[in-house]
């Protein structure tokens, strides 16, 4: 079609209208795409995570010394014994925590595992306490190369005691170091923890060496809370994101369909000329799919280049290697639910004007004068111009009320947003 | 082309009330004449042309163009009609912005399928050196060229323009009134022309007039002067 040789030219004509929109489609695009991804990458990393580590079903403690052997060969389990215990730096307080072999098998995040004389810390606790790689720690007398970071499967959310809710990174992190350098301290505390077919173990456990602690993994905080605060990610992460995308596009819808309502004549006269309904139609579809792309591909430079400093965020905040990846196929997504919500305000809004006959629209007006609302109010108390602003505002009340309710809405969406951040 | 109107009537219903802006319109019209359609504002003169070019939709009565009876066609069967057989010449001109003076016409000319030349068309409005304008580089009387141009060039059996002097001035409009002459001549086109203006009635074959929405007088033009003799 002749026709859309002007799409170009209508599109530079109104480029910071057209900016506005694409801009605004590429950034819900992104942010959509950015946290389904991270979502569905922290989904596969905690999978990963879970088979790595090999966490514990149970941990417990118990009156008499356990003969592990014993009870790995009775039942099909595995036990580890693993020592722990607290030392102070500075203000605070680092556990120390026994590097295990077969169960909660620590998880380096950066840097590489420990030596003897080595130590790896939670990252967060590091960072807070302004510890590096390569830096010597000093704790309870006895010297650590920082070797890395790691993360704990028990202890992915670093609370200090069992009941806590809130970790405090400043104050508390845990580290692990060789058995052998911690048998150097005395005061030694420890745990079993045990992974497999544990309920009979456990009656066999208590009758023999009388429990005094049992905690099930799914009772322990410390991994609990990490994965609810997991779970809710992709929950967060589809769900808000589409909101906003659901959001931007009846704003787009309203916009376009004002873009539209613009060319009610250029409509008329195509039509007079004997141009159907579908063909004029086509047309204007073409608006809505190059916003459409040209969103997408904005959004997906956003999602390259945001994904990986954002993930780091959650990372570090979750303590679990989760990998940058980019899924596309929430860009696609994005870009299927943009043309498809956009080609249909068009369509819809298109639709709306070819119900009426080419004269109505050759007249270049299709509405009735709206009857104000408010028409029985006394306006002669104010002067003139601002009585005709005051009308026109009530005149277009519908939409007055529809630009200040999504432009609050999003607004606020966004803020709210900033803040959970800053207060988790 | 001839053209026959019997009994038309076009109501507009406003609550209760109703208003007929044509009542019993007939008359006939042959094929190859240039009919002025007279009358004071608001007397129904668009209202006419309108449902003559298959824009609008009359309550009542019968439309025949040749054998064919319109008035009986579906929308869609319409729009096709008027596609083949319908161009238009507006008051305002009403070129399509953003489209060149040559695009704008071959909007109008990808709607059929054994178009005229373009440039032929361009040459014969006299707008050749100005095609690659664009309508707002154009004058007015040279937006109504090219207005023409664009409803002459699917080369349509019936041509219908509502005041298509309006807005210009008096060299302007002459030099409009000829170009009409001259594409009732060249194509043998039937052309309706809408207008205040009595005196453009002398260059045309037939002329209808109306008063509220009625036919007060049709006659056939003895003493039909050439355009360029037109004066007011
Ligand atoms: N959509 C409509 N609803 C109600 N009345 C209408 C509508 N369209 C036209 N009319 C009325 O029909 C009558 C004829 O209108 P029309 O436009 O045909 O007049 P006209 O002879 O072309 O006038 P003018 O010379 O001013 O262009 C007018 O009184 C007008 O108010
Ligand atoms: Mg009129």
């Amino acid at each position: 079609m002749i026709l859309n040789k002007r799409i170009k030219r209508v599109l530079f004509q109104n480029k910071m209208q057209y900016i506005g929109l694409i801009f605004l489609v590429a950034l819900s695009i992104s942010l959509y795409s950015i946290f389904g991804s991270l979502a569905s990458n922290f989904n596969e990393a905690t999978d990963t995570y879970n088979n790595k580590t090999n966490i514990e079903d149970a941990k417990f403690l118990t009156l008499k010394e356990v003969d592990i052997n014993k009870i790995e060969d009775m039942f099909n389990v595995s036990l580890e014994k693993r020592y722990e215990v607290d030392v102070d730096f500075k203000e605070s307080t680092i556990r120390l925590i026994e590097l295990s072999s077969e169960i909660n098998k620590p998880l380096i995040i950066e840097g590489r595992m420990i030596k003897e004389g080595e130590i790896a810390l939670n990252p967060a606790y590091a960072k807070a306490n302004r510890i590096k790689i390569g830096d010597v720690i000093s704790l309870g007398g006895y010297e650590y190369l920082v070797s890395g970071f790691v993360s704990i499967p028990d202890y992915i959310y670093p609370t200090k005691s069992l009941t806590d809710l809130m970790a405090d990174p400043t104050k508390f992190g845990v580290a692990i170091v060789t058995s052998k350098d911690i048998k150097k301290y005395g005061d030694l505390t420890y745990f079993y923890s045990i992974k497999g077919d544990i309920s009979n173990a456990k009656k066999y456990i208590d009758s023999e060496y009388k429990i005094l602690m049992w905690q099930d993994i799914k009772d322990n905080l410390r991994y609990t809370l990490a994965k609810k605060k997991i779970e809710q990610l992709p929950q967060l992460a589809v769900k808000i994101p589409l909101l906003f995308l659901s959001l931007t596009f009846i704003l787009l819808f309203v916009l376009l369909k004002r873009i539209i309502k613009l060319e009610i004549k250029e409509i008329g006269t195509l039509y007079a000329l004997g141009y159907t309904k579908s063909e004029i139609q086509r047309h204007y579809l073409f608006y809505p799919i190059i916003i459409s792309i040209f969103g997408t591909i904005l959004g997906t430079l956003f999602t390259i280049l945001l994904q990986k400093p954002l993930t780091d965020y959650y990372v570090f905040y979750f303590n679990i290697p989760v990998s940058p990846n980019v899924k596309y196929n929430f860009l696609l997504y994005g870009l299927l639910e943009s043309v498809l919500i956009l080609s249909l305000s068009a369509y819809v809004a298109s639709a709306k004007l070819l119900k009426y006959s080419p004269t109505t629209l050759l007249r270049g007006k299709v509405e009735k004068d709206k009857i104000p609302i408010f028409a029985n109010i006394n306006l002669s108390r104010f002067k003139f111009k601002n009585k005709r602003i005051i009308e026109g505002i009530f005149k277009n009340y519908a939409s007055y009320i529809w630009y200040i309710y999504s432009i609050n809405t999003s607004s606020c969406w966004l803020c709210c947003k900033g803040f959970s951040r800053r207060i988790d | 082309m001839s053209i026959k109107f019997k009994n038309v009537t076009k109501e507009y219903k406003t609550g209760t009330n109703s208003f007929y802006a044509l009542k019993n319109v007939s008359f006939k019209a042959n094929e190859g004449e240039i009919v002025a359609i007279l009358g004071p504002s608001g007397s129904g003169k668009s209202t006419l042309l309108n449902i003559l070019g298959e824009i609008d939709r009359a309550t009542d009565g019968e439309i025949m163009f040749g054998d064919l009876n319109v008035s009986k066609l579906s929308d869609k069967e319409l729009t096709k009609y008027r596609r083949n057989n319908v161009g238009f010449v507006f008051q305002f001109y009403n070129l399509i912005p953003n489209l060149t003076a040559f695009e704008n016409i071959e909007v109008a000319a990808e709607l059929t399928k054994s178009p005229l030349k373009i440039e032929e068309v361009l040459e014969a409005v006299g707008m050749l050196q100005n095609k690659n304008k664009f309508p707002q580089q154009l004058s007015g009387g040279e937006q109504q060229r090219i207005s023409i141009a664009r409803a002459i060039i699917k080369n349509p059996k019936l041509l219908l323009c509502d005041e298509p002097t309006g807005a210009l001035d008096y060299n302007t409009s002459k030099e409009v009134l000829e170009l009409l002459d001259k594409i009732n001549k060249m194509y043998g086109t039937t052309i309706f022309i809408v207008t205040h203006n009595t005196s453009i009635a002398s260059m045309c074959h037939r002329i209808i007039k109306l008063r509220s929405g009625q036919i007060t007088d049709v006659k056939l033009n003895k003493e039909r002067i050439s355009p360029k003799e037109v004066e007011w």
